[in-house]
């Protein structure tokens, strides 16, 4: 029974065409796989499919009352996943989920109208169970919530990006963090020897929103170990700590921070961090600051926590013995926590040979008649700087990272 | 006491009673507006986020993808299986994974040359000064040194520990042969004292869970390396791992060259502008939201809140008829129903009336907003509740750090700064404010998924354009405000949402023209002004007129739109010849 109120469905005729050239497309695809194991038709057999399955989901999109064409969109997909090649092995998951959706789209078009409500309402459901599960993801996930989101959610939520707890400045608001990289070229020029790069800097974002210098601010949190606090063995905290304070201290010896407790000094990043984001940071400032004639002799990576400044010290207020304190910016040198990383070459490998101060606080601290106000602050000249702070990054580093990379 | 039936019922007219889809036209726009702008802003930064040598290096992200660890707890009561402890410190856990990888490949010669270490720090605090200056002596110092056990002669070589002494000359012996098998697997010095650290440091049950693994690692050379291999980089028996792996997909995994990902990237944009627009909706919709999903995948470290909420926004937009108000396809659909009323010559076509009349109430749109607005209530609610187990938000110094956070808020800008100095002079003051903007944000994340069902639903919407607001002009987050304010749209009644364009629409006032059907240019004009006329402000009447009246068509409010738009006069003109 046709509603007189619906648009006239497409004439199934004018179909034919497009679901002729999409499949066509992808046999093509399929054919240049078998006749060519050059991995240089991989691009061309990606593009193929992917028009190919385009001209086939317009058809469906087109008529989607008809099970033919959710059928016709299934083996379209069954062929595609044959001819997208292994190089490109992310997209036969695209090709699969899209194979599972046709068939969905199959069942419900098949299936009798009062079975669609069950249906709808079932996959209604499971849904929502999904993002119940990614919700109560983070922490501690009770047991029946890990099941369902290993066993069954895991690659649901993964694909749509739906994996998500939506922890929005909770729960409380994250430290801010910066990476600093000191990259020291080999050349004999001490001008161009040193070059520093501050991530997130405002000056970086191209966009009148900020979006990315937002998203670069995601990107130092990626290497901070907030959620997993490691301590080393035994052992090893014996070597860091011997090496880190030598019987014999020479000038370049960098001191402990005089306020904070001795567990906030070191910060040992964890494996992941050491093993898969460091070196892919290293490597991508090594491209990006490439300089002809002047290749990179290393890296020196810092994280740096920016701690908030809190009302008084803002403001400068007396301490227990009625003395006013400093007032402090939100900007000021010391609200700068640097962990020293290492020291990487190019291809992001630490260098080789023991490095005393790798994973330790490297403070910047106040000297004592360092007495300005926080908004002047920004007009200090580097002569000023150098009278008021012990940069001991600088000191460290051979260069000023602070104040140079920003 | 709920029926079934009453249940049933319920459950239909909230899921499936036809609804307007012109509120998902609205959020088709926005949402597209944003995402359009999102990409836009990645034009000048493809190779630093998603390029081969981006922050996360294509090599190292399709190794995330390939082999990260997924655990899974055990269905029964049984522990969860643990990896052994590995040193942190770079070059302690190379010695460690080396020591590993010279272990036989018969899984019973290695027990037999672990049999040292397994005792080696048992009881006796002195056997590792012993093994360190044993396993320094010369093959022929050590091969002296039992002999002269085995004469019970002098020990010229080196003294024996204490508890060697109380033990007889064949387990002496035994012991030095365990040590012997033991020395060329730690390997050249300094590792082998590294893997002694670290066998010393774990503790007794952490070092049986090394020599279980040890003993379980398979026989074949290149599996034990694949595991070694695994366990050093991931920190983990892949062995005890659900799977591996991730369910993500991206052409960044892949391209290689910059033509080709600015070719990839050129292609999205105009996708992604077409969804916005509205044309082809169905395809453009399901391509934009797989291109959104695409470029998130492969950058992780860059991604955020915004991210998120675009995934939820997209997914919807792709279940639901965004397309089926407010777009080109519904123009189309508008000029296909005329030109039908036009074709019948004064008979009754009832689905071109009925298109011409609005866009269609669909079941699959209320389906869609109430999915968006269930999802937007669990969103606050994670949020809301999250917020209420952290400490700054009970003692109120959360809204302090969101007000100096010098990464996200205006502290950036001197007067702000001096904003915030003069308002920390007064504590009082600074309280006050701070209380309110924790019990403000607290309050209405948390009762808005529960107050939004009732009456008070447009205080809260309010209440959360107001958090949105706020959030977007104070920490700058414009996009993510934007984006969170396009979900608050499904809480909206159609008619309040075709309120505003038809307000706008209609000022033009109402224009009765004349056309001749005979003349075939008329008549084609005629069709497609009727189908412009998505407010009903024409009236057409068959006549024999020349030409239609420019100036009267000028008024109509889409053709002033159209004014806009560049080359906007160009298609009035092919359109109705204006």
């Amino acid at each position: 029974m046709i509603d007189p109120s619906l648009e006239p469905p497409v004439d199934p005729r004018r179909l034919i065409p497009p679901f002729a050239m999409g499949l066509g497309l992808i046999v093509v695809a399929m054919m240049l796989g078998v006749l060519s194991t050059s991995t240089g038709v991989d691009g061309p057999r990606v593009l193929l499919c992917v028009v190919g399955l385009v001209a086939v989901g317009s058809a469906v999109a087109a008529r989607p009352e008809s099970s033919a064409g959710w059928l016709t969109s299934v083996v379209g997909c069954g062929l595609a996943y044959a001819g997208i090649p292994e190089s490109w092995d992310s997209f036969k998951l695209v090709v699969a989920v899209l194979a599972g959706v046709s068939l969905i789209g199959l069942a419900i078009v098949a299936m009798p109208e009062r079975f669609r409500w069950m249906a709808a309402s079932l996959l209604i459901v499971l849904h929502l169970g999904g993002i119940v599960t990614a919700i109560t993801g983070e922490g501690d996930q009770p047991w029946l919530f890990s099941q369902l989101f290993a066993r069954g959610y895991r690659p649901y939520l993964q694909f749509t990006n739906l994996n998500t707890a939506y922890h929005f400045f909770a729960p409380n608001p994250g430290a801010p963090n910066e990476l600093w990289f000191g990259i020291e070229y080999d050349t004999p020029d001490p001008d161009k020897r040193f070059a520093w790069v501050v991530v997130p800097k405002r000056s970086d974002s191209h966009d009148p929103l900020w979006n990315s210098y937002y998203r670069r601010i995601k990107i130092p949190e990626f290497a901070s170990p907030a959620s997993e606090l490691i301590v080393p063995l035994a052992t090893e905290l014996q070597e860091l700590g011997e090496l880190r304070d030598p019987p014999e201290r020479d000038s370049n010896y960098v001191p402990h921070h005089p306020k904070l407790p001795a567990g906030q000094q070191l910060l040992v990043p964890n494996v992941a961090i050491q093993k898969l984001v460091l070196p892919s940071f290293v490597q991508h400032i090594a491209a990006a600051n490439e300089r002809s004639g002047m290749p990179i002799k290393s890296i020196r990576v810092y994280r740096v926590q920016h701690d908030y400044v809190m009302p008084e010290q803002l403001v400068g207020a007396a301490d227990d013995k009625g003395k006013p304190t400093r007032q402090i910016s939100p900007f000021d040198p010391t609200t700068y926590l640097p962990y020293y990383l290492g020291t990487f070459d190019s291809a992001g490998k630490l260098l080789p040979g023991p490095d005393a101060l790798r994973w330790w606080l490297i403070p910047i601290l106040a000297k004592d008649d360092a007495a300005f106000q926080p908004q002047r602050f920004r007009e200090l000249s580097d002569t000023d700087y150098e009278r008021s702070f012990v940069d001991h990054v600088q000191r460290q580093a051979g260069s000023a990272g602070y104040r140079k990379g920003r | 006491m709920p029926t079934w039936k009453g249940i049933r019922d319920a459950w239909s007219r909230f899921w499936f009673l036809p609804a307007d889809p012109t509120t998902l036209g609205l959020m088709r726009i926005m949402t597209g507006c944003i995402v359009l702008y999102v990409h836009l802003a990645y034009t000048l930064e493809l190779g630093e986020f998603f390029g081969p040598s981006a922050w996360m290096t294509q090599q190292t992200a399709n190794r995330e993808r390939l082999e990260q660890p997924v655990f899974v707890p055990p269905i029964g009561w049984q522990q969860q299986g643990t990896p052994p402890r590995l040193p942190d410190l770079p070059h302690r856990r190379t010695a460690v994974i080396e020591f590993l990888g010279r272990l036989a490949d018969n899984p019973d010669q290695r027990i037999k040359e672990l049999v040292f270490l397994s005792t080696l720090f048992q009881n006796h605090a002195e056997r590792r000064p012993f093994f360190d200056a044993y396993a320094a002596l010369t093959p022929d110092q050590r091969a002296t040194l039992k002999q002269q056990i085995t004469d019970k002669s002098a020990m010229t070589i080196m003294p024996l520990p204490d508890s060697f002494k109380q033990l007889s000359t064949d387990a002496a012996l035994r012991n030095l042969h365990e040590a012997d098998d033991l020395i060329p697997l730690l390997g050249p010095s300094p590792g082998a004292g590294y893997v002694l650290d670290w066998f010393r440091d774990l503790d007794t049950a952490e070092r049986f869970k090394v020599l279980d693994f040890i003993r379980e690692l398979p026989a074949s050379t290149k599996e034990r390396a694949k595991i070694v291999d695994y366990l050093d980089f991931w920190n983990t028996d892949p062995r005890l791992t659900y799977t591996q792996g991730k369910t993500v997909f991206s052409p960044w995994f892949h391209l290689q060259d910059s033509t080709s990902y600015r070719f990839v990237h050129a292609a999205v944009l105009i996708v992604i502008f077409l969804f916005t627009i509205g044309l082809w909706t169905r395809v453009t919709a399901v391509l934009t939201w797989l291109a959104l999903l695409g470029y998130i995948h492969r950058a992780a470290p860059v991604m955020f809140g915004l991210d998120s909420v675009m995934s939820v926004a997209m997914l919807y937009l792709v279940i639901g008829p965004g397309g089926a108000a407010l777009s080109i396809d519904r123009l189309r659909a508008r000029f296909r129903a005329a030109r039908a009323l036009t074709e019948a010559a004064g008979k009754p076509v009832p689905w071109a009336e009925a298109v011409l009349a609005g866009p269609r109430p669909s079941s699959v749109a209320n389906i869609t907003l109430r999915l968006v607005q269930i999802h937007f209530c669990l969103i606050y609610a994670s949020t809301g509740f999250t917020k209420v187990k952290g400490p700054t938000w009970w003692n109120h110094s959360a809204g302090w750090m969101s007000l100096v956070n010098p990464d996200f808020s205006l502290v950036h800008a001197q007067w702000f700064e001096s904003l915030m100095h003069a308002l920390a002079e007064s504590r009082v003051v600074l309280a006050l404010i701070m209380a309110g903007i924790v019990a403000f944000t607290i309050v209405l994340e948390v009762a808005l998924p529960i107050l939004i069902w009732t009456s008070l639903r447009p205080y809260l919407l309010i209440g959360s354009i107001f958090l949105h607001s706020g959030i977007a002009f104070m920490m700058g987050l414009t996009p993510f405000g934007l984006i969170m304010m396009t979900l608050l749209l499904a809480f909206f009644p159609a008619s309040v949402v075709r309120q505003a364009p038809a307000w706008m629409i209609r000022r033009g006032g109402p224009i009765t023209l004349k056309f001749n059907p005979a003349d075939a240019g008329q008549l084609r004009r005629a069709n497609r002004l009727r189908a412009l006329d998505v407010a009903g402000m024409v009236t057409l009447q068959p006549g024999t007129i020349k030409a239609m009246d420019e100036v009267d068509l000028w008024s109509l409010a889409i053709l002033r739109l159209l004014r806009w738009v560049p080359g906007g006069r160009v298609i009035a003109r092919m359109l109705l010849g204006v």
